[in-house]
């Protein structure tokens, strides 16, 4: 299913304004039906106190027939049935097509409902009353029955003359009201119906643009812009509080982040002194002692603090390109040079693993030497320690028209999915038991890839086999 | 030869001045920036290493109006926070070089070494080795020896503090800048290299080339005394 308010928004208005249409109609058609039935209730009555009335020849009673035909305005004598019991048994009289299974006269009639309900204080001697008048005569019976397939209506009013019964077939073609009404509702329901949803679809595009903007400004936001707020003055009320809830999020956001930028910056920063002192204090120690085992010891110590000040140079810079203040210094840097030295410190460590490296002359770029020297360094270190004794590394660089390109490849140990989806997470080491005794800490290619972004390129991980690292540098031509 | 050391933190105070005077250098400390300020435009110095964090008044400020002073004593600017920037601003306000925190006493040394002789020696000598730093020529009792770029640095480092211990790790900050680790193994395969081109030229054992092994430290190189 789809979930989309845009959707649901247009889909709910227009059923509701279907609903409303339906039940306007329905109310619409039962009054009219009402009123007919009411109509042709009075009209049954007042013609069955004229049968009942009197004495009626033959002759008579067809010219009757065809009279309340046009009366009840039906379209046939078919639809509508005489029945006389009168005292002189030769006046009693039957419509021809009167289904003798009836016992009309046992049918359990009621009076009428409802009364004249304002009856006439001075009662109207005309035996003969107003057909078009829909109060109904107080003395006239009336039943619905079922005959021939049919329902009929039927009315009975018994005089000392005479009982009368006059019947209409309910199935009789439809008043012009009522065919007017259905004419209206089959062509406009349709055509009401096309301009609701019209209308829902341009509410719904209506109420979703400002959430359109509201996203595309929410998207114009990086990492490194988040002091930048939201305007909310031009928007709706509604609005307007939607964008205050997001600004204040993201000033807790912006303050919880700068908070961490500067406390990594402030703990490396912190971490100095005592890194320097430790190591001032050790040093000389070190020249003091006689003892070759304690100047081995103080060494190592020595060791240590290195790897101490390495991690906390590399926080400090990390923190520094998260909070998108890493100074660049630029100068121009013959990328060829610096690598060629270093494939060749490569080659000194290599060992068993073959390595080959195709690397063009005149490979220069604006860049930072210290951080791009850290970077390269970072990303040869990386394809040496995670290679195994006799597996491959291979570097190449290039220049094209849009920058410098360096790939470096390197057989390791086959990545899961999730080991190359985290490569780039600090302090992440895949295989971490595995690989404890090699002397990295996880932060080298997070790293490296921050100062890449910085300079303007980008630092990825390539898909490929399993067992095989393709990292992919890429710098901007000057 | 006389130093300044305008530094706050007492105990790397303590240090820099011990391991200075170790190896000659006669030392005045200043522990805030306006002291050392005034000690530099009364005093007359070698040179003059200065911490850019100090209270009062900062390093670069220091420097600052020292050069727009006319003082043209060599400065080391010490740096710790923002490194990249400071470094450059200390450079353009016109610091001779800079050494970021934490550093080695050696290193200091070798630096303040370097600009007293900057414009004299172009040249080193210890022993039978001579390093032309120009040309970046090495060459052993007059015989050239083809080195590559690291491994004359590598050579340079070991002479120009002839005598003193460094550990791997120290070796390998100096020469190949903060993080070629894929082992500290590097240091051992270049060492042990450039041990084979010397001692190649001079057809000596390896026991006696200059660059000794010092057995659970480190490497230096032998003075021609030892």
């Amino acid at each position: 299913m789809i979930r989309s308010l845009r959707i649901r928004l247009f889909l709910v208005a227009t059923a509701i304004v279907a609903v409303v249409l339906a039940v306007v109609m329905a109310s619409g058609w039962s009054r009219v039906r009402a009123f007919e039935n009411a109509r042709l209730d009075a009209g049954l009555c007042s013609e069955a106190a004229r049968l009942a009335g009197g004495d009626h020849a033959a002759a008579d009673l067809q010219r009757l027939e065809s009279d309340m035909k046009g009366k009840l305005r039906l379209a046939s004598e078919q639809q509508l049935l005489l029945w006389l019991a009168s005292a002189q048994p030769q006046s009693s009289f039957q419509s021809d097509h009167w289904d003798p299974a009836i016992a009309i006269d046992a049918l359990p009639w009621t009076l009428p409902a409802n009364p004249n309900p304002n009856p006439n204080p001075n009662p109207n001697p005309n035996p003969n009353p107003n057909p078009e008048s829909q109060a109904v005569r107080n003395d006239c019976e009336l039943i619905t029955f079922v005959s021939r397939g049919g329902e009929w209506r039927a009315a009975r009013v018994v005089s000392p003359q005479a009982r009368g019964i006059v019947a209409a077939d309910l199935r009789a073609p439809k008043t012009e009201i009522q065919n007017s009404l259905l004419d209206a509702l089959l062509v406009e329901i349709p055509l009401a119906l096309v301009l609701a949803a019209l209308g829902a679809g341009v509410l719904s595009t209506l109420m979703l643009r400002p959430v359109t903007r509201l996203r595309e400004a929410m998207k114009a936001l990086t990492p490194q812009e988040l002091g930048r707020r939201l305007p909310a003055d031009a928007e709706d009320r509604e609005f307007k509080e939607l964008i205050a809830a997001y600004n204040t999020m993201l000033d807790r956001l912006e303050r919880s982040f700068l908070q961490a930028s500067r406390f990594s910056a402030d703990a490396a920063h912190e971490l100095k002194t005592p890194l320097t002192i430790l190591r001032g204090r050790i040093e000389q120690a070190r020249r003091k002692a006689s003892e070759p085992e304690l100047q081995a010891e103080l060494s190592d110590l020595l060791d240590e603090v290195a790897r101490l000040s390495g991690i906390t140079r590399k926080l400090l810079i990390l923190s520094q390109a998260d909070a998108g203040k890493l100074d660049l210094v630029l100068e121009t840097i013959d990328l060829t040079d610096i690598l060629t030295d270093m494939v060749a410190d490569t080659h000194m460590v290599a060992e068993g693993r073959k390595l080959s490296a195709a690397i063009k002359p005149g490979l220069t770029v604006q860049g930072d030497t210290m951080l791009l020297q850290q970077l390269l360094n970072n990303l040869l270190s990386n394809a040496i320690r995670y290679s195994p004794a006799d597996g491959f590394v291979d570097i190449t660089a290039w220049r094209d028209a849009n920058g410098i390109t360096l790939l470096i490849s390197n057989a390791c140990q086959a990545l899961t999915l999730e080991q190359r989806n985290r490569f780039f997470e600090r302090f992440y080491r895949g295989n971490a038991v595995h690989n404890r005794d090699l002397d990295g800490n996880g932060l080298g290619l997070s790293l490296a890839r921050e100062i890449a972004r910085a300079h303007g390129g980008d630092l990825a991980l390539q898909d490929g086999p399993d067992n095989v690292v393709r990292l992919q540098l890429f710098l901007p031509a000057d | 030869m006389k130093v300044l050391l305008v530094e706050d933190e007492r105990k790397i105070a303590d240090f820099v001045c011990e391991g200075l005077s170790a190896r000659g250098f006669t030392v005045q400390h200043a522990d805030n920036g306006h002291a050392g300020y005034t000690a530099a435009c009364v005093g007359v110095f070698d040179a003059i290493v200065l911490d850019i964090m100090l209270p009062g008044r900062d390093g670069l400020s220091v420097l600052g109006d020292l050069r727009r002073n006319g003082v043209a004593t060599p400065v080391i600017l010490l740096t710790a926070r923002n490194e990249l920037g400071d470094r450059v601003k200390g450079l353009d306000l016109g610091a001779d070089d800079y050494l970021a925190k934490p550093f080695y006493v050696e290193e200091l040394v070798a630096r303040i070494q370097a600009l007293l002789r900057r414009d004299r020696q172009a040249s080193l000598q210890v022993g039978e080795i001579r390093l032309d730093r120009v040309s970046r020529e090495a060459r052993c009792s007059g015989q050239a020896i083809e080195l590559t770029t690291r491994e004359f640095s590598l050579l340079e480092y070991l002479m120009r503090s002839a005598g003193e211990v460094f550990t791997r790790s120290q070796i390998l900050e100096h020469v190949w800048g903060y993080d070629f680790n894929p082992s500290t193994n590097v240091v051992d395969v270049c060492i042990k290299r450039l041990r084979t081109k010397i001692n190649g030229l001079e057809g000596d054992a390896a026991g006696k080339s200059p660059i000794e092994a010092v057995r659970g430290t480190g490497y230096r190189f032998r003075l021609p005394t030892q």
